[in-house]
């Protein structure tokens, strides 16, 4: 969906821009909570983040309460989504203002039109990879040999499919329930499919 | 080819945060089917998101330090812990295609829009608008569509009015749209839209049309029908 | 695949499912709710696995399959809607789809031979025991199976295969390309330590 082509150029203006901000160091912390829920680093980041969030809450948003409440929806969400934050897409500091915007935007909405609706993460979404671990679904009989015969699925079926009996685990379904962190599970599935396709070529052969 | 794009201090607040849900949506749209508008928006979101979090730009927002420091030693030690203690974790769900028709033709909605509710339709003569209901007040977001031959009455316009085409082509007196064009006018503007093959958009206006012809003044209530 | 050939009502569906598997589907197309009634009264349906993921590029490699299941169980949902639970008696290839004037579909189909339909009374004890903890996790899952062999190694192996997160045409390539041994490697390498 995003391509988010950040040009090296860019990046490199952006570091002369603040060299006091360490972003290979929030790139491990954030990492570190995807892959095992580390609470030492989320201290980290929270010291990092926290205060300098607080402020800019405190500029847009008089109210003290609803400041506080920017910055504790935005690291919790932080701590909840910290998975879904792809390094190669854009900085940590680039992710973190996406959800501290997402987060403020819905509160303004809120009081504004006392509206509940959470649409920001439609708008800007803060996860780059939604689209990608769906795209099984797009699109269903494309270039299907019985194209000619079968026409694609209604849209409901698709959903009901997706939504309720696709009995699939997640990624992050399996995870827990192996008790491992979801990057060692993500990279034993990468290694199991490898393995399997060396063992495909091999009998091909 | 998308000719029509978003100005830079559109695209600035629609990164700021600051743009309301109709028009932030609108430029989404349009940065979904353009390139060259969705490259903007990613170096800004990154150079914006760097400034933010650089100790010099925070001093701006610096109101009364003490009292802020005093706030943020007691809050944050117990926000922290309340925090870590949930073992929840977001699963980015797949996203769902939903589909709209209009005229017997089915539309899928862009993503942007897929959560967002939608009014009944009503129709006028070639065009069909449903209500997208965003509760924004004097704002007011739709989607449009338009049978082929159809067009909207020339009109001005009080405040602004965006269009984003999301399917099909329309013309008026300064060209030929397409889709993914996004279409802004202000009040200085006057024209009178015609699709000949039929479109899709997505409209935002702020205020009622004020229709110039003298004809079309006693169709006026179509004002607030279309926008 | 020199058995004779029946044709049956076809299903185009994203679902992976493999002989003695159990998923619940609601209906609510007239055409297929009409699948579903001669399905009842007759040999059941085919749920073809169905995604554009699967390369088709590669025609010589490529097998139209489905899984040829029987009904088992039918409700209606709290919407009203039908929902059917149906049970894969084993695969079948598809060839000649014909469609009717309601636009259901019918195919001719024969029986593949795939080692998830052999019983083997092998207990393949970790993969048993944590397919065991997922089930007692997830209600939904664990109320489509009221009779668990566990103690059978491919069945454990094909429920695996079911649930697992990996994208349809890696589970299509468990039946056109790879064999037991393979598939035994693969979820082995994944689930166990």
């Amino acid at each position: 969906m995003q391509t988010n082509l950040l040009s090296k150029e860019t990046s490199a203006k952006s570091t002369n821009m603040s060299d006091k901000i360490n972003h290979p160091q929030l790139c491990q912390w954030l990492d570190a909570i995807a892959q095992s829920r580390d609470k030492q680093a989320f201290t980290h980041l929270f010291n990092f983040f926290a205060p300098k969030i607080l402020r800019i809450a405190r500029g847009k948003f008089p109210n003290e309460a609803q400041a506080n409440e920017v910055v504790q929806d935005t690291m919790s969400n932080v701590w909840r989504k910290a998975h879904l934050f792809n390094k190669d897409k854009g900085a940590a500091t680039t992710w973190v203002y996406t959800v501290m915007r997402n987060v403020t935007f819905d509160m303004l909405r809120k009081i504004q039109g006392n509206k509940e609706d959470n649409l920001s993460d439609d708008i800007w979404p803060v996860a780059e990879s939604m689209s990608c671990e769906s795209k099984g679904f797009d699109d269903h009989l494309a270039d299907k040999k019985l194209l000619s015969v079968i026409e694609a699925l209604p849209q409901a079926q698709q959903d009901v499919i997706k939504g309720f009996y696709l009995r699939e685990m997640s990624q992050e379904q399996l995870a827990i329930h192996l008790n491992l962190p979801l990057g060692t599970v993500k990279s034993r599935l990468r290694l199991a499919l490898g393995k399997l396709k060396v063992q495909l070529g091999e009998k091909h052969d | 080819m998308i000719n029509h794009h978003p100005k830079f201090e559109l695209i600035k607040s629609f990164v700021n945060g600051d743009l309301p849900a109709s028009l932030s949506a609108g430029i989404a749209i349009h940065a979904d089917m353009c390139a060259v508008c969705q490259q903007t928006i990613s170096q800004l979101t990154e150079q914006v998101a760097e400034h933010s979090f650089e100790e010099v730009y925070l001093d701006r927002f610096i109101v009364d330090n003490e009292s802020l420091e005093t706030v943020a030693a007691i809050d944050f030690n117990h926000m922290i812990n309340d925090i870590v203690e949930s073992s929840d974790i977001d699963i980015a769900l797949p996203a769902v295609e939903k589909t709209v028709s209009f005229n017997d033709k089915q539309y899928t909605i862009p993503a942007v829009l897929s959560s967002m509710k939608l009014g009944k339709s009503s129709h006028i003569g070639k065009l069909t608008r449903s209500r997208i209901l965003l509760n924004e007040n004097e704002i007011h977001s739709s989607l449009l569509h338009i049978q082929p031959g159809g067009g909207i009455p020339e009109h001005t316009h009080k405040g602004f009015e965006l269009t984003v085409l999301l399917d099909g082509s329309f013309h008026d007196e300064s060209g030929e749209y397409v889709k993914g064009d996004f279409i802004m006018l202000d009040g200085s503007h006057q024209h009178n839209p015609v699709s000949t093959n039929g479109c899709l958009c997505f409209t935002v206006a702020n205020d009622a049309l004020h229709f110039t012809q003298g004809i079309n003044k006693l169709l006026n209530p179509i004002g607030s029908f279309i926008y | 695949m020199n058995k004779t050939s029946v044709t049956l009502p076809i299903f185009p569906l994203p679902v992976f499912l493999l002989p003695d598997g159990v998923t619940k589907l609601r209906i609510f197309e007239p055409r297929y709710l009409k699948m579903v009634s001669l399905a009842s009264s007759g040999q059941g349906f085919v749920i073809w696995l169905n995604d554009s993921s699967i390369n088709t590029d590669d025609e010589d490699s490529i097998m139209q399959w489905g899984s040829w299941v029987d009904i088992i169980n039918f409700d209606k949902g709290e919407d009203g809607v039908l929902e059917i639970e149906v049970k894969c008696k084993c695969l079948v290839s598809i060839s000649s789809i014909v469609h009717d004037k309601d636009n259901l579909h019918f195919g001719d189909v024969s029986h593949i031979e795939h080692w998830s339909e052999v019983h083997i009374d092998k207990i393949n004890g970790e993969l048993s025991t944590s397919l065991a903890t997922v089930f007692s996790e997830n209600k939904g899952l664990n109320d489509l199976y009221p009779k668990k062999i566990l103690n059978d190694s491919n069945w454990v192996l094909a429920r695996w295969l079911e649930i697992l997160p990996i994208e349809l045409n890696v589970k299509n390539a468990f039946v056109v390309s790879y064999s037991f041994k393979e598939a035994k490697n693969f979820v082995e390498s994944i689930i166990l330590r």
